[in-house]
């Protein structure tokens, strides 16, 4: 009984955090670099999850294959965002309090309509598909193949883009806006696209997300915002900006949310989750991995 | 001579005065109480107006999308080509209009347009908004205003009580909530010879109330052991671990009081999980052809249960009969899928209140009476039907039809219902691996 449990809470926390990290990764990202809380984030993984369920339905298309048209649509669709809206906001606000409050009631504005759009275009309807659905066996205790799926995925998806932010020159840049914003524009990177890179890789890793879970859930217009709370709460716990911090605090959360669920008491679930935050947030005030 | 004293005392004054006073207040009693009835003419009107204070937007918009205002229009639309609502008042028949209000999924603003509807719109009826807890504030305003409106998306116990006791007199759900379905739900663990149940539920208000009722009757019953008894929060993105508690407890009858979503995502991951007890049930969501056979298809839903059907009516009932089979087709045609099984209900309800205003007219009084305590013949596609709301009870009443309370996906397009065995409109049969 213990050995079982124990692979069980091991694996399936695991494969829970790894997709709480893909979600949250993003916010991290875009918030770290250009101070936007983009509590839209979670309509890009609900328009994500929209087109890999389309092009499964409708053309067949392999989820994984999908990953490139979603992340495409949702760049497409930022890109027209930034030059029309965020652009213009980070231009003139004369301070960062200022940008935030301003991006703020933006995001929750476009949020709205993003929701809403999606009701009238695809009805509120669920709607899913069966992929990989067959039971595979890791240490005698069987989970669903999409399951796996989704957890390797998101492991190599983030695993790049970690590799990208800690080795190529751009990621330098990034993170050096992240950690000195006002240093990095004097050693000549450039803000604006870096501020521009940062909300289209936080968009296409939103959407990435979507176009997974599609494979496990149904999916409905609303589905973003049950992920963006999950997303900001793992943001705050790894520490706002911190890339690697939201990915490991995404894994905490999987784990402390199925450790819950499975040994403790389900009903628990949401109040282990918000101690944790506070916890966190007493203990170090900036985020686990917030320097 | 002796002189007598012609004053009068202050006693006389005083009694003089007191039979003055009751002679006036009577004689205005007696004036406005045979005051001849005024013959008013009624205010030239050219249409009936309904008005609709729903979702259009947020978490709700989905209800009102695919439960609430497709109903709507179709009763509506079918009258208008009628040439309109006969309003005995005005000795005609006056079209209908739907004035439509977006409640944004928000109880405040539902209760803030209802009121803005009948006070300054001025709309003569009201069709329910979406979602149980919208509905159930609404019936306050109802009341308050005295007007009878016909319910769907409602299954709150504290709204069977309160109707009971007679605190609610103007809301008519077709629906019963979950304390009605207890007692058959324990039969019919009796009849499966269910041992040891499992039964999880979302921490939401209708999750609550359904899994509290159904651990009650059956704990009072001691047919079975309940040996999982658990919440979790809503939404959720993960049902396994509770699955997987259910697997190790050997449940012989999983019952997930779930919503929509997570009633989905149970079905899904019990079938990943291979998670086969003979009896499987959950609440609302899994029943929907429109959405669960895209998902699922007909094969792999094969002995699946649904709780949530008060009055349903089985596939092979529907199929009997050729008014009510019509009425499927055109409910395919109008929303791109059958019918759930208890479907039928809403849609009778609002024939039920339009009857009630042809008959009685734009009195509200009179058409809340009248839906108290009449039975509607209602003719469904060339099929009358024999319906009524059940006199201070929640719920309405199919009467000439066999309607049930569970049903059971049974690879046909649209569930069976399988309990009670007088309303079953084919027998259980135990849930199985799919095929492959």
């Amino acid at each position: 009984m213990f050995p079982s449990l124990f692979f069980e809470v091991l694996i399936g926390g695991l494969v829970l955090g790894l997709l709480y990290s893909l979600v949250s990764a993003g916010l991290n990202l875009q918030y770290g670099v250009t101070r936007i809380l983009n509590v839209a984030h979670g309509e890009f993984l609900m328009l994500g999850a929209y087109t890999t369920y389309f092009l499964f339905i409708l053309f067949g298309v392999n989820p994984l294959i999908s990953l490139l048209v979603s992340g495409l649509v949702s760049l497409i669709l930022m890109l027209a965002l930034y030059s029309g809206i965020f652009r213009i906001i980070i231009k003139r606000s004369s301070s960062i309090e200022e940008l935030e409050m301003e991006t703020l009631l933006t995001c929750f504005a476009l949020s709205f309509i993003f929701q809403n759009t999606a009701v009238i275009l695809f009805s509120a309807n669920e709607r899913g598909y069966i992929y990989a659905s067959q039971l595979i066996s890791i240490a005698g205790i069987p989970f669903a193949l999409n399951r796996i799926i989704v957890a390797i995925a998101s492991s190599v998806i983030n695993f790049v883009i970690y590799a990208f932010m800690r080795f190529s020159r751009v990621g330098t840049a990034l993170r050096a806006m992240v950690s000195e914003p006002i240093g990095a524009k004097l050693v000549g990177i450039n803000a604006s696209r870096m501020y521009m890179l940062s909300l289209l890789l936080g968009c296409i890793l939103s959407a990435w997300a979507g176009s997974l879970i599609s494979m496990m859930f149904a999916i409905t217009p609303f589905i973003g915002s049950n992920y963006l709370m999950i997303a900001l709460v793992a943001t705050v716990v790894g520490g706002l900006g911190s890339f690697i911090g939201g990915i490991i605090s995404g894994i905490i959360m999987g784990y402390a949310v199925y450790i819950t669920m499975r040994v403790i008491s389900p009903s628990l679930t949401s109040l282990v989750l918000y101690i944790v935050l506070i916890l966190i947030l007493l203990l170090k005030p900036r985020g686990l991995f917030k320097r | 001579m002796r002189k007598t004293n012609k004053g009068v005392t202050k006693l006389q004054v005083a009694i003089i005065a007191v039979v003055i006073v009751i002679v006036v207040i009577a004689g205005i009693a007696y004036y406005f109480y045979h005051l001849p009835a005024t013959v008013t003419t009624p205010p030239p009107k050219d249409k009936v107006v309904f008005g609709v204070v729903c979702a259009q937007t947020g978490v709700y918009a989905g209800l009102t999308q695919m439960f609430t205002l497709p109903y709507y229009q179709w009763v509506v639309e079918e009258q208008n080509a009628k040439g309109g609502l006969y309003i005995p008042e005005y000795g005609k028949r006056l079209p209908i209009e739907l004035k439509i209000y977006d409640d944004g999924s928000d109880v405040e603003t539902n209760l803030r347009l209802t009121e803005k509807a009948i006070v300054e719109d001025k709309v003569d009826f009201l069709f329910a908004p979406s979602g149980a807890e919208i509905c159930f504030a609404a019936t306050s305003v109802y009341e308050k205003y005295r007007v009878p409106v016909v319910l769907m998306t409602i299954e709150v116990d504290d709204l069977g009580r309160a109707i009971r006791k007679g605190d609610i007199r103007y809301s008519f759900p077709v629906y019963c909530a979950s304390e009605w379905y207890a007692p058959h739900l324990v039969n019919f663990l009796k009849f499966t010879g269910s041992k040891r149940v499992g039964i999880i539920y979302p921490q939401i208000r209708a999750g609550i109330d359904w899994a509290k009722d159904f651990y009650s009757e059956i704990k009072a019953s001691g047919v079975a052991e309940i040996v999982v008894y658990e919440a979790y929060p809503y939404p959720t993105e993960d049902l396994s671990p509770l699955i997987r508690k259910m697997m190790e407890a050997k449940v012989d009858a999983a019952i997930a009081c779930a919503e929509g979503p997570d009633s989905i995502l149970f079905v899904r991951q019990s079938i990943e999980l291979g998670f086969y007890p003979p009896v499987i049930m959950s609440g609302p969501g899994c029943e929907v052809p429109a959405i669960d056979l895209p998902i699922f298809g007909t094969e792999a839903l094969k002995g699946f249960m649904n709780f949530n059907e008060y009055q349903g009516i089985g596939y092979s009932v529907f199929r009997q009969n050729p008014g009510l089979w019509k009425w499927c087709e055109e409910h395919k045609r109008r929303l791109g899928a059958l019918p759930f099984t208890n479907a039928l209900l809403p849609y009778l309800g609002y024939k039920a209140l339009l009857q009630a205003i042809e008959e009685h007219g734009l009195n509200r009084e009179k058409v809340r009476d009248a839906l108290a305590s009449e039975t509607f013949k209602i003719d469904v596609y060339g099929f009358e039907v024999l319906f009524r709301f059940r006199p201070g009870e929640m719920g309405a009443e199919i009467l000439n039809v066999k309607t049930g309370c569970f049903s059971q996906w049974q690879g046909a397009e649209m569930p069976e219902i399988v309990w009670p065995p007088e309303g079953a409109s084919a027998p259980w049969i135990p849930w199985r691996p799919q095929k492959g």
